[in-house]
């Protein structure tokens, strides 16, 4: 791109990174404050039933146990959830999974809490759970809620889906399944929560105060401006840190005992109790005509979302949008819904859905490159989208849109760095795998605005505000990035305030990789309103107008005449002198259109991001192991921000997108989660990873701050497909089922070789 | 309980501290001598986050008890920097971008510390094996192994110029 940017794409320190790394940043389980109690939660041990009697007395009757709470102590609503509210703060009608909150303890330490939640005793009255799709889908099943257990139903069309398949020369038809997934931040879920002078404030661990903000409030029955949610450091949380977590049972303590309560949850209760990744079942049918265009896609999609729904209408719906994949394809029908269950609660991971049909439109691609003897990129840069393509809503796209030059990207790296594929011994086979995807920027098809508050103060430093959460990805760093870069100082006369609801706007979530285009952009329309006094004062000063001048580099220069200038000291002062404030707010919503319920038509986001991956890996057909070796990442972010960042994110996505396709698996048995330990759930350590060539493409389109996009989730992504790619290659057999662990690799291959 | 007496040294300083004895080390860490760069992810020795270097050794603190550490020699991330400013390992993170939501930045310093300060040559094998121990779920590592590698070769030349 050619741009003359000062701080823009710059690889700049992060703003706490000095903290991090010398220890001080400080985590919610890092508070301690005087008076303070521990909070904990007596779950259910069973997965379906009522309770039928509870006493606490065994708590209570323990010196330093300050209080036992059930619904009953609830002042106001007793119903959370993201979209549909339907998960108790503590249980009051029925229990729907193992784990459910019936009640609270707060105690003088920690040991005392332990010792009360094992003195509390409860009888059940146990029914009969679900716990497949299947068992869920029958008539007679019990309903987890309401009347019925499938939810969520979403049907797509496109063209003429049955018409198309009848001209097309090859169809591909195949089921694909993925698993249910733990999202594993390595901080576990904390908080402490402090009710005083009649104000509720809760400082945690969390990707959206704002929303937490709401749900504590109803809780108490107090308006939302008598509740201050603050995020403190959070560990990760790659959506596992959306839903409500430890907020509104420490509010609920901290407001019955008039004491600070803090709530730290062990690894095993983070793992038991926050979302899971939707474990999906996918049956698609692809057609072509022989030339390679892709004329038709048909697509089912089922999906458990467990006890509760979390942000399951949402995985269903981008799923079901992101279907066909970033290809243009003229006919497509897609039908999507989640099933309620009595297992654990899938909500957001990394993805929403697109990562599930990700595995399946990619499958697809690559089967009908090997039907068609195609080369697996020229068959995808033939049916790339392209600025002008429309998508299966019925959008048309814009110029914001760079798929084909992360495909070329791909392609000219593998010829510049990847060594020959020569197996390394008798036993081992190589394969090479492609994987790609298009993922939508914010929220699908509804309204999710976010604000900034900017103030440049007398010595030309400036205070920041949003309301953006940051999990570790860095938008704090790029939110001063933008301010600065817009009234032309530097990244460190930038200091960020970041999701405190008290001196924040609305942030939205940290999530569907929406903060850097939208928080971003409001970023960007709050620096430009208090640049439009600053500039309004520095044209009159050099006797020129304000559409004639240039802020760079902590001056304000005039356009024609770069020597006719004054630097940020001298505007400050002539503010001063007239008695004018550089005050700036920006709200920022994306440009959008809900999608019809008939046919999910509309322009469900204004931007797309892109990418492409190539896998090269080898396996071992002795032992099943599959060492991946290296892995090309081409992202189409629009405008990378801050370089080191976006390289960041594509290399951890790398890591944990190999780790989908090979290594991870939550396993649930009888409702239960039987592997919620890092002992048992196992993740690639250093040992273990490839090299990985990050590939930042830059796209043109101004709709983002600077023309930039989001990477969050688009990262994970296309090394999902492509892992798995590689290894159908290596052996000549299709997988269509995810993870495949050593033991799946040695059952097909003898399989087929015995 | 009865409460036990132990001494140590604890970031260069030899301390005295009454203390519960079955209390885990991670925990007296924390919450008693107000070390929080100490983090707990698992509690089970399997992340890495709660790693400190005892006796010179990298170890995960929420496997031992508070008793272990008697006349022991323990260093917290508190104790890594010089005059309040980062180290030659904390200020090669800083600047390849190594950092992201943090969480596990303080056991992968320390890990990287043990393994440099007993052995500066360390070649690019044994960063990896020593580093295996710590989980981090954001970057991939690769960065880190970079932060790591970096720090390596800045001592190496700065030994070099001296």
């Amino acid at each position: 791109m050619n741009h003359n940017y000062s701080v823009m794409g710059k690889s700049v320190t992060r703003k706490d990174a000095l903290d991090k790394v010398m220890g001080t940043a400080r985590f919610a389980a890092d508070m301690k404050v005087p008076g303070m109690l521990w909070g904990g939660v007596f779950r259910s041990s069973i997965v379906a039933g009522v309770v039928k009697s509870f006493d606490p007395s065994g708590a209570l009757a323990i010196p330093g146990v300050e209080c036992v709470l059930t619904h009953q102590d609830i002042p106001g609503k007793n119903r959370i959830g993201i979209i549909l509210k339907d998960e108790p703060i503590l249980v009051e009608d029925k229990i729907r999974r193992y784990g459910d909150a019936i009640a609270l303890v707060a105690a003088e330490s920690r040991e005392l809490l332990q010792e009360a939640l094992e003195a509390i005793r409860v009888e059940y009255e146990e029914h009969e759970p679900v716990l497949t799709i299947e068992q869920a889908a029958k008539k007679d099943a019990p309903k987890i809620h309401g009347d019925r257990n499938q939810y969520q139903i979403k049907h797509l069309e496109h063209g003429n889906v049955d018409e198309a398949f009848k001209n097309c020369d090859v169809i591909v038809e195949n089921d694909y399944e993925t698993p249910m997934l733990s999202h594993m931040f390595i901080e576990p879920e904390a908080g402490l929560a402090h009710y005083e002078n009649g104000i509720m404030t809760v400082h945690s661990s969390t990707q959206n105060p704002h929303y937490d903000r709401g749900e504590i409030a109803a809780m108490l029955n107090l308006p939302n401006n008598r509740v201050v949610s603050v995020q403190m450091t959070t560990g990760g949380g790659f959506g596992g840190k959306l839903d409500i977590s430890v907020q509104c049972h420490g509010a609920l303590l901290a407001y019955y005992t008039g004491r600070p309560v803090k709530i730290v949850r062990s690894r095993e209760e983070s793992t038991l109790l926050s979302s899971k990744r939707h474990p999906m079942k996918l049956h698609y049918k692809t057609g072509a005509t022989k030339d390679g265009k892709i004329k038709a896609v048909q697509v089912n999609i089922t999906s458990d979302s467990g006890a509760y729904a979390s942000y399951g209408p949402a995985v269903i719906t981008r799923a079901a949008v992101h279907a066909a994949g970033p290809y243009e394809v003229p006919n497509v029908r897609v039908d999507a819904s989640f099933y309620y269950t009595n297992n654990p609660m899938a909500g957001a991971f990394r993805g929403f859905g697109v990562p599930q049909v990700a595995v399946a439109h990619e499958g697809q691609m690559n089967a009908i490159a090997k039907k068609l003897g195609m080369d697996a990129i020229e068959l995808r840069l033939l049916n790339a989208h392209r600025p002008g393509t429309t998508t299966p809503t019925g959008q048309k796209l814009d110029n914001n849109v760079g798929f084909i030059p992360c495909l070329e990207a791909v392609r000219e790296k593998a010829k510049e760095v990847l060594p020959s594929c020569i197996p390394s011994g008798p036993s081992k086979r190589r394969g090479r795998g492609y994987g790609c995807m298009y993922y939508g920027i914010g929220n699908t098809g509804l309204p999710n605005p976010a604000g900034a508050f900017l103030e440049v103060l007398p010595d030309a430093s400036v205070n920041l505000m949003v309301g953006c959460a940051d999990i570790g990805q860095g938008s704090t760093s790029v939110m001063a990035q933008i301010a600065a870069e817009e009234l032309g100082l530097t990244y460190e006369d930038v200091h960020v305030t970041f999701a405190n609801t008290q001196v924040t706007p609305e942030g939205g979530a940290s999530s569907a990789s929406r903060q850097t285009f939208i928080s971003g952009n409001a970023t960007l329309l709050a620096a430009r309103m208090a640049k439009e006094t600053l500039a309004s004062v520095a044209a009159d000063y050099l006797k020129t107008s304000a559409d004639q001048l240039v802020f760079q580099d902590r001056e304000i220069r005039v356009k024609a005449h770069s020597e006719v200038r004054m630097d940020y000291g001298e505007l400050m002062g002539e503010m001063k002198r007239l008695g004018k404030l550089a005050l700036g707010c920006g709200s920022y919503n994306p440009v959008t259109t809900g999608l019809d319920p008939k046919d999910m038509t509309g322009s469900p986001f204004e931007v797309y991001s892109y990418a492409a991956a190539l896998v090269d890996l080898e396996v071992d057909i002795e032992t099943g192991l599959v060492d991946v070796l290296n892995v090309i990442s081409a992202h189409d972010v629009g405008t990378a921000v801050n370089v080191h960042a976006v390289e960041g994110q594509i290399e951890g996505g790398v890591v944990m997108g190999t780790g989908f396709a090979l290594l991870e698996k939550t396993e649930v048995k009888d409702g239960k989660i039987t592997n919620p330990l890092f002992s048992k759930y196992l993740l690639a350590t250093m040992m273990d990873v490839p090299n990985i060539y990050p590939i930042v493409v830059e796209s043109a389109g101004e709709a983002g701050p600077f023309g930039a996009k989001g990477v969050g989730e688009p990262a994970l992504i296309p090394a999902i497909p492509a892992t798995a790619d590689g290894v159908e290659n290596a052996l000549d057999i299709h997988f269509g089922k995810l993870p495949i662990q050593p033991i799946d690799i040695m059952r097909e291959y003898y399989k087929k070789c015995p | 309980m009865e409460k036990i007496t132990i001494n140590f040294n604890l970031n260069g300083k030899d301390v005295v501290v009454l203390t519960e004895p079955n209390k885990r080390l991670v925990d007296f860490l924390r919450e008693d001598m107000d070390l929080t760069s100490v983090k707990e992810g698992c509690g089970e020795g399997e992340c890495g986050a709660c790693t400190i270097i005892f006796n010179g050794e990298a170890v995960t603190s929420c496997l031992m008890l508070v008793g272990q550490a008697e006349g022991s020699q323990i260093v917290t991330l508190e104790g890594v920097s010089e005059n309040g400013k980062p180290n030659y390992i904390q200020k090669a993170f800083m600047d390849v971008g190594a950092v992201q939501c943090g969480y596990c930045t303080p056991g992968m310093i320390l890990a990287a510390k043990a393994l440099l300060d007993k052995n500066p040559k360390a070649g690019d094998e044994e960063i990896k094996q020593a580093m295996s121990g710590n989980l981090c779920r954001c970057t991939g590592y690769a960065k880190i192994f970079q932060a790591v590698k970096t720090a390596r070769d800045a001592k190496g030349a700065l030994k070099h110029e001296s």
